[in-house]
């Protein structure tokens, strides 16, 4: 602040000048002995009060007067807290905007305004201090990070999309925000880059010198508790509660919307007996349901700084993700008597699911409707009703992972390895370790390297055996196929030449065996699992027939590879994969291909636990420069000061008005 | 004071002034005045058929035996009226606004003095008692030029002190000797500017005319006091300091000036409901108008 600006502001003093000239004129109000004084104070309360009154209004006037005369003198000197883009040079400015659109910025602070509506607040403030010429990006950095806007110098465009930015209950993904960020600024052709983070920062700390987060009050903690999941498992409901490090206050769970307590839960009164202590990090609670309770929903209660995350529905979806094993545990155990390899494998990939060991499989495929995933290990071939079963399992959006071994060499008759191979597929012994090319399997990461040697006594050969549909997933060293992919209906059949047999490979005990079985319940989960998935994350569906997808919103969004935005099943939009986002926590209602099935979208507990980020104060500041805030109010000042003195005219005008006719009724 | 007296006094004028009584009922006059007044006496006025209770030395015998009724004969008789003065000389009454230069208790002296004069040229006594004041000492009724000039020499030397506070009993102990040395007749000219009185003042002074008193209050009242001809904001405070307002008085006047109006119109009521009369004068005023004023009220009772 200048010397010109301090002393312009040193006038504001002054304030007090009416108010004590005011003291001094009352002080010096002539006092006269007058004996009728008792006949005068009878009818003071009225006459007072009423001078009073018009004495206040023009005082005031007159202190209003003086602090605007005050600003004017400063202004346009005067800073304000508003946003602006600082230029240096004088230059054209490429501004990034990362906006964070995570849940933890539903959040309302002590303040009154959410930190959403405080950063799109922030947003507009940087927009209206761009000028022509000016390249704009707006990145929102919930999860996963995405190009709200690509750069533009179209300033209208970049106002009209900030606008439509919305809120959503994704988790951050602040890193990946900044990382657009910088790309997009990346070989625009303004000289100043400016990259501003407008969120709370997710519980990260802001480092990068480019990079500034300058609404602090975005970053005040919260008093949060939310409730993450709430997942049937049989007869117990567990509760997943999150709460912030700044919660305070104990919190209670109650059921709503759906039935009574007493038809919901064995104990009906828990609940209520149930005070829970807002403990940093995450709890689980378990309660006990009544068999066959419908779906409902759980409130927390009292409400807090951020009350979106105070409601949890559960939903017979909500259950955990079945998973079938069939396997002979004399041949796909380590351990006699104990669980096969293949259920200790996916116990540790995916510790939530549920995994049934089944002795065969069933020959009806509404025994299969409750698993979303299927492991066969070395079958020794499938019947006719099993295959049907399978198949039209499958069909349905199933997902099955074959694992053919020496028994599925040796079949009968009238039974084949359909839908994984053909009869053809055979045992081939050999004491050479093979090799699976790690190339090949690269869509599985970086475990694909640890098939190498992974034969120990032979393999089975798909070369000749795959299926129509069937794509190679990965090969050997010398060329045969190791692993078929192929897609059946709105499932998908994975066929491997190796068995979870220990005897016959040490495939079940590398880490690609536990990424495999990761891919296979992820797509699983993708087509009917269980659906209690992160807001943000991608619902993916083969194609199979119309889709749509209703949420808390309303209607979500279909996105079909190859056409974009293109009608699905028009006639620029051939068949290809559908996808919906939830961009919102809830349920959600699928109805594919005539059948209907209900996910939920659960917020990420980081949203709640992490407490808000913070950032260096030349962070804070960078792209503000030194002179943020600058702003000729000049016009509007004086304009302002112009009709105070023209109320202070017209108050004395009525005033004296009103003194006369009453001098006149007086006397006359 | 006394010969700022002489000197505003036109003897001249009030010289032709006499008190002229014309109650009906109780009045009595001496000298110049006959009295209304029949019974004992010292001229026949007629007869009245006789009462029950009546003087039988009264009993016109010859009447009796002449008519066969019983008349009691009647007199006309010349009485004295005495002249009450009663002067307020509380703080109140030592106020005079700008550019006046008599307080009110100046004025209320003048018009005693004028009045002592009229009454003492009457050959009526007069006596002269006070309401606070200092080295105020009450007269006993006399007649004369040395009873005037006794009256002039209290007067001219009073000065405004003291006050009687606005609760009637404060009131009614002021007045309890001036009520009970009165005889009946006595004529009780009452000059004060009536305003720190209290609410029952109006009573207690009408009080005063019972017992065949008569009682004329005198309201005596600076220019000021009349018009409240002030402006803007202003802090009153009053005499004794009991109060102190601030106010805007061209926002106030018309409610003093009505509230003014309303307690005049209670004394007059209170007065005319004991056979009294209520005299406004002001201060800046020629007191000749006001010692006719005065005299005219005596006049009609």
């Amino acid at each position: 602040m200048s010397f010109v600006t301090a002393l312009a502001l040193g006038v504001a003093a002054l304030v007090l000048a009416p108010l004590i000239a005011h003291l001094l004129r009352r002080g010096r109000t002539p006092e006269r002995v007058f004996p009728p004084a008792a006949l005068i104070a009878k009818l003071e309360s009225h006459s007072k009060e009423k001078a009073r009154l018009e004495d206040r209004a023009l005082l005031a006037l007159r202190m209003i007067m003086v602090v605007v005369l005050s600003v004017l003198g400063a202004t346009p000197l005067v800073r304000c807290s508003r946003l602006s883009v600082d230029r240096p040079h004088g230059a054209s400015v490429a501004l990034a905007i990362v906006l964070d659109d995570s849940h933890s910025m539903r959040a309302v602070p002590a303040g009154g305004q959410s930190r959403w509506d405080a950063a799109l607040d922030g947003g507009r403030q940087l927009l209206r201090s761009v000028r022509e010429g000016d390249a704009v990006v707006i990145v929102l950095s919930g999860k996963p990070a995405r190009l709200a806007l690509s750069a533009t110098t179209d300033l209208l465009a970049a106002r009209a999309a900030l606008e439509d930015v919305k809120v959503s209950d994704r988790g951050s993904d602040l890193d990946g925000a900044l990382a657009i960020a910088r790309s997009s600024l990346e070989g625009l052709e303004q000289p100043d880059h400016k990259l501003i983070v407008l969120g709370d920062l997710g519980g990260s700390r802001l480092d990068g010198g480019d990079a500034s987060a300058p609404l602090e009050a975005l970053r005040e903690p919260v008093d949060d508790c939310g409730l993450i999941a709430a997942r049937r498992q049989q007869d117990r409901l567990a509760v997943t509660l999150a709460c912030s490090n700044t919660a305070t206050g104990p919190r209670q769970l109650r059921a709503v919307a759906g039935a009574a307590p007493e038809a919901l839960f064995s104990d009906p009164a828990q609940l209520s007996r149930l005070s829970l202590a807002p403990r940093p990090g995450v709890q689980t609670l378990s309660v006990a349901l009544l068999a066959g309770a419908p779906d409902f929903e759980l409130e927390l209660v009292p409400p807090d700084a951020n009350v979106h995350n105070d409601r949890v529905p559960v939903s017979h979806a909500s259950a955990q993700l079945n998973v079938a094993v069939i396997a002979d545990p004399s041949h796909a155990s380590v351990v006699t008597g104990g669980p096969t390899v293949i259920e200790q494998a996916l116990g540790a990939v995916r510790p939530d699911t549920l995994i049934r060991p089944l002795a065969m499989l069933p020959d009806d495929a509404r025994e299969l409707e409750e698993y979303a995933a299927l492991v066969l290990n070395d079958p020794a071939g499938l019947g006719p009703e099993s295959r049907a079963a399978l198949s039209a399992w499958i069909e349905g959006g199933g997902v099955a992972l074959g694992l053919l071994g020496p028994a599925s060499s040796g079949l009968q008759l009238s039974a084949s390895l359909e839908p994984f191979a053909e009869r053809s597929a055979r045992w081939e012994t050999g004491k050479l370790p093979l090799d699976v090319q790690p190339r090949s399997l690269s869509w599985l990461g970086p475990e694909a390297s640890t098939l190498l040697a992974v034969t120990r006594s032979g393999r089975t050969r798909l070369d000749g055996a795959a299926l129509s549909g069937s794509a190679v997933a990965g090969v050997w060293s010398d060329g045969a196929p190791f692993l078929l992919k192929r897609a059946l209906g709105a499932g998908l059949v994975f066929t491997s030449g190796l068995p979870a047999s220990v005897e016959q490979s040490d495939f079940a005990l590398r880490p690609a065996f536990l990424a495999l079985l990761d891919h296979l319940v992820g797509e699983a989960e993708q087509r009917r699992g269980p659906g209690v998935t992160l807001v943000g994350e991608r619902w993916a569906f083969p194609d199979g027939g119309a889709l749509s997808i209703t949420g808390p919103a309303g209607p979500l969004r279909i996105d079909t590879e190859n056409c974009d935005d293109a009608p699905r099943g028009g006639p620029d939009c051939g068949s290809g994969q559908a996808s919906g986002t939830p961009e919102l926590l809830g349920r959600y209602t699928i109805s594919r291909a005539g059948a209907t099935q209900t996910r939920v979208a659960r917020i990420d507990e980081k949203e709640v636990t992490d407490p808000p980020g913070s950032a260096e104060p030349l962070q804070r500041s960078a792209a503000l420069g030194e002179d943020p805030g600058a702003i000729d109010a000049s016009p509007e000042l004086a304009l302002g000061l112009l009709g105070l003195f023209a109320a202070e005219l017209a108050l004395r005008a009525i005033g004296e008005a009103r003194r006369k006719r009453q001098t006149a009724r007086a006397l006359g | 004071m006394a010969s700022s007296l002489t000197r505003q006094l036109d003897w001249a004028a009030l010289g032709r002034l006499r008190l002229q009584a014309r109650r009906v009922a109780d009045g009595a006059w001496v000298g110049q005045h006959q009295s209304r007044r029949r019974g004992a006496g010292l001229e026949f006025a007629g007869h009245r058929s006789y009462l029950p209770g009546d003087d039988l030395r009264w009993l016109d015998q010859r009447a009796l035996l002449r008519h066969e009724r019983l008349l009691i004969k009647q007199f006309e008789t010349e009485t004295e009226r005495t002249l009450r003065l009663l002067v307020d000389a509380t703080l109140s009454m030592g106020f005079h606004s700008e550019p006046n230069t008599s307080t009110k208790l100046d004025f209320a002296a003048l018009v005693a003095a004028a009045l002592t004069r009229v009454a003492v040229r009457s050959g009526d006594p007069v006596g002269l008692d006070f309401l606070g004041g200092a080295v105020a000492r009450p007269l006993g009724a006399s007649g004369g030029l040395e009873a005037f000039e006794r009256i002039l020499v209290e007067l001219s030397r009073l000065e405004p002190a003291g006050r009687i506070g606005d609760s009637r009993p404060e009131l009614e102990r002021a007045l309890a000797n001036v009520g009970q040395r009165a005889p009946r007749g006595t004529l009780f000219v009452v000059l004060s500017d009536l305003l720190e009185f209290g609410p029952s003042a109006p009573e207690v002074f009408a009080a005063l005319g019972t017992g065949g008193r008569q009682v004329i209050l005198v309201q005596v009242l600076d220019p000021l006091e009349a018009s409240f001809a002030l402006e803007g904001p202003v802090r009153l405070r009053s005499s004794e300091g009991d109060y102190e307002v601030e106010t805007n008085a061209s926002l106030a006047r018309a409610k003093y000036l009505e509230a003014l109006g309303a307690l005049q119109a209670q004394f007059r009521d209170a007065l005319h409901a004991h056979g009294g009369e209520l005299v406004i004068c002001r201060s800046d005023l020629d007191p000749v108008h006001a010692v006719r004023n005065i005299l005219r009220a005596a006049e009609k009772r």
